[in-house]
């Protein structure tokens, strides 16, 4: 079995075009929907501000309602910096909002965000320098002219470019996609099978 | 929406193959490339051309493979053959370092054709 066929793994085809689906679609500006309340894509400032303050949403925990309504304001295109009356409207506006689909919902929207996002290769070393520094050095050769708008663009657009970036520099290197997960669950079926086979054989002889 | 652009739903330059010890692997970005032929010149003895003899390369080729687990090493890859339909290969190096993003791990792997067997002891 030489090529791989979309009709040999279940369900990779809608996988890749989901993941598809998502990169086009953060070239075009579209809001996000979470149960209702429209936000924007977010970049990396909009990182930086919520990983700072801790947003346990963050790290795939449990927020409370109070942070679920912090996520959803800080991400909001109505959003303004220390405009406490527009704030005040916002969270009145989704007090009625189902805390387990608005939770379920932006995880799945922080899951899509990072979809393209660098692998780990398990080797880590003494950081000298933000992440952020990483992102616009690797992005542009001019820095501090760049950093407003690389912080302010969309973190599904710039994982795209560094990901192209990186197949640029290095023909050879690794790229993972989500619809990795359909194929790694196809080929551990195949394995299991393949030792099934294997015990079954030597206990036939 | 873009949609797949793969005729007849194959995946494009992806790969299902059987490695002889590590058993089924996928493999990705599959990359084959005929080596360059080797050009021998004959010569006189006042090193004026009389003749020349050429030998055809061998295919050689890159794929980044999926592991089953982060568990595997991909390192003992190294030396294990797989038969496709443009011949045997074996895995050389250089293999890539494992890279694991969402519970999935990747290394790029390098191979050549085999043009017969030694059994090293």
């Amino acid at each position: 079995m030489p090529l791989l066929k979309f009709s040999d793994v279940p369900g990779l085809r809608e996988a890749i075009k989901r993941e598809n689906d998502i990169r086009d679609a953060s070239f075009l500006d579209i809001n996000a929907n979470i149960c209702g309340v429209e936000i924007r894509q977010m970049t990396p400032r909009d990182l930086l501000i919520l990983d700072g303050i801790g947003n346990p949403l963050m790290s795939g925990g449990l927020p409370s309602p109070a942070q679920l309504a912090d996520f959803l304001w800080k991400l909001s295109p109505r959003y303004l910096e220390g405009h406490s009356v527009r704030r005040f409207l916002f969270a009145r506006s989704i007090r009625h909002l189902n805390y387990i689909e608005a939770v379920r919902a932006c995880l799945n929207y922080i899951e899509d965000t990072f979809q393209d996002s660098p692998p780990s290769s398990g080797v880590s070393s003494m950081p000298y320098a933000g992440w952020c520094a990483h992102l616009i050095c690797n992005l542009s050769s001019n820095p501090a002219e760049a950093e407003k708008v690389i912080l302010n663009t969309p973190l599904k657009r710039l994982f795209q470019y560094l990901k192209v970036l990186r197949r640029k520099n290095d023909p050879d290197s690794t790229t993972h996609n989500p619809s990795d997960k359909v194929k790694g669950d196809y080929l551990r079926l195949l394995n299991a099978r393949q030792q099934l086979v294997n015990v079954l054989k030597r206990r036939a002889n | 929406m873009s949609d797949i652009i793969n005729d007849n739903g194959v995946v494009g330059f992806t790969r299902q193959v059987t490695l002889s010890t590590a058993g089924p692997t996928i493999l990705d970005d599959f990359k084959l490339d005929l080596g360059s032929n080797a050009e021998f010149e004959r010569t006189n003895h006042k090193s004026k051309t009389t003749g020349f003899a050429q030998a055809k390369g061998i295919l050689k080729g890159t794929a980044t493979a999926q592991l089953s687990s982060a568990a595997v090493d991909p390192q003992t890859f190294w030396g294990q053959t797989f038969t496709e339909a443009e011949g045997t290969f074996v895995i050389i190096a250089p293999i890539g370092r494992a890279e694991t993003k969402s519970g999935e791990t990747k290394a790029t792997i390098t191979f050549r054709q085999t043009t017969g067997s030694v059994v090293l002891s």
